[in-house]
């Protein structure tokens, strides 16, 4: 705390170097840094205002987006890439990042030959946020599902038939990583149930990581 | 306003005054010691690292009656953060014995009108899930925003194939599933009465105004309804909504 008092001169006394400087000394040493700091007592209620922010406008928070108007197919069922989304920092303990991402699944196409896929088997497709952290992929949300049909029942269309739909698949997250964390991209990966005949197609895949400074 | 000035004469020959170092010291002590102003403190000159650091915070109550606390939170100057997610890994699960994919979950939690086995009701998903369909916060005065994000399934049922008039639509015409956020048991937030949609991995983002709080409850809840009839042939599935993966974020503006 830097509160700091003086020593009130009394009346009818010769006053003295010291008593004139102590006060000025403790003055210095709440002050200087390092035996004593200006601290929240010594400030009015509501004494900060934007202007004082070394980024009155912005607010400081660091906005990294993303858009990209190509397609990327998602067609086997271990988790590849929907979006990637270049993010070089170390986060700390006490750091957040938000995450969003929302790709555009346009087409989904059953190929090959055989029967009618199976349905509710294996007619799905997921989306899990990932992080990459020394190289390697980690996966840091949950994993979310989609239908890759557009009825109730199911697909029921035969193979070759192509199912063409039109869907935003927004998802979001807020990462808190426990202990400091050097990251160097946010990934949003997907697969599908079937990995023999199943595509899901995004285009317009958009992303955004907002990481606040204040 | 705190700026301070030299408001004595300067005194002849230079010699102290006990009264004028009085009155100049009890000032600047007075004014340094509480009342700092706007005045003392340099524009643009507060970064990141001026200000006192986010905090984060554990142990967020993930059920009504606290029996679960798998919530974090981040707590900054100007806002904060909770996140509670349950998340379905394995892709294991063989939906029945007639398939061979073997796809995500088990779900946890499955509404099916075969063995009703949820009230006729909106149903506090948390009563299934340990995490990721509540939370319990503190709040300042400010705005809450947030979003719940769930995974679900629901084919619901196909044909009528008999009857008047005979469906043969291949939709769950007599059945809809809901999805509701509720904070404090206000509703800000819904789907709507939703058909037979397949997998569907819904996002309900919701806004409301609130006051300061020790303990703000936001959760996700649902209701469905099966208007099961004869002759109905259940494909693919009979009427059933399987929860997979939920996850509930919000965050609270105050500055």
């Amino acid at each position: 705390m830097a509160k700091t008092n003086f020593d009130y001169q009394e009346d009818r006394t010769v006053p003295t170097a010291t008593g004139i400087m102590s006060p000025f000394t403790n003055l210095k040493e709440n002050t200087n840094g390092s035996t004593g700091k200006i601290e929240g007592v010594n400030t009015r209620s509501e004494c900060i205002t934007r202007d004082h922010l070394d980024d009155p406008n912005a607010l400081g928070d660091t906005i990294t987006r993303v858009y990209t108007a190509a397609a990327v197919n998602i067609t086997t069922t271990s988790f590849s890439d929907v979006l990637d989304i270049p993010y070089v920092k170390t986060l700390t303990a006490t750091d957040m990042l938000r995450i969003e991402f929302n790709p555009f699944a346009t087409v989904t196409a059953y190929t090959g030959g055989g029967a009618t896929p199976d349905d509710k088997g294996a007619a799905n497709y997921y989306l899990q946020i990932f992080a990459t952290i020394g190289g390697s992929d980690v996966a840091i949300s949950p994993i979310f599902g989609y239908g890759t049909i557009t009825d109730g029942r199911g697909f029921t269309g035969s193979r070759s038939e192509t199912t063409t739909f039109y869907t935003r698949n927004p998802v979001s997250y807020i990462y808190m990583p426990s202990s400091s964390t050097s990251v160097t991209n946010i990934v949003l990966k997907g697969r599908v149930d079937n990995g023999t005949n199943a595509t899901v197609r995004f285009e317009n895949r958009q992303g955004f990581l907002i990481q606040p400074n204040y | 306003m705190a700026k301070i000035y030299t408001h004595l004469e300067k005194l002849e020959k230079n010699i102290a005054h006990n009264d004028g170092f009085n009155e100049e010291s009890q000032q600047i002590f007075s004014e340094f010691n509480g009342q700092l102003a706007a005045e003392q403190l340099p524009f643009e000159g507060f970064d990141k690292v001026k200000f006192v650091a986010a905090t984060k915070v554990t142990g967020v109550a993930t059920r009504p009656d606290e029996s679960t606390t798998h919530g974090i939170g981040w707590v900054g100057i100007k806002d904060s953060y909770y996140i509670t997610e349950k998340k379905v890994t394995d892709f294991t699960w063989l939906r029945d014995a007639s398939l061979s994919t073997r796809i995500l979950g088990p779900p946890i939690e499955t509404f099916t009108s075969d063995a009703p086995n949820w009230t006729a009701s909106i149903y506090p998903l948390s009563l299934g899930y340990d995490q990721g369909t509540f939370l319990r916060i503190p709040t300042k005065e400010g705005m809450l925003k947030g979003c719940a994000t769930i995974d679900t399934e629901y084919y619901g049922f196909s044909k009528r194939t008999a009857g008047s008039p005979a469906v043969t639509g291949n939709f769950g015409t007599a059945g809809r599933v809901q999805l509701y956020v509720f904070v404090n048991d206000i509703l800000v937030g819904t789907t709507g009465p939703q058909p037979a949609g397949k997998r569907v991995t819904y996002q309900i983002p919701f806004s409301i105004p609130v006051g300061a709080s020790e303990a703000l409850d936001i959760d996700i809840r649902a209701s469905a309804t099966f208007d099961i009839e004869s002759n109905i042939v259940t494909f693919p599935d009979a009427a059933k909504v399987h929860f997979y993966s939920a996850q509930l974020w919000v965050r609270n503006q105050y500055r």
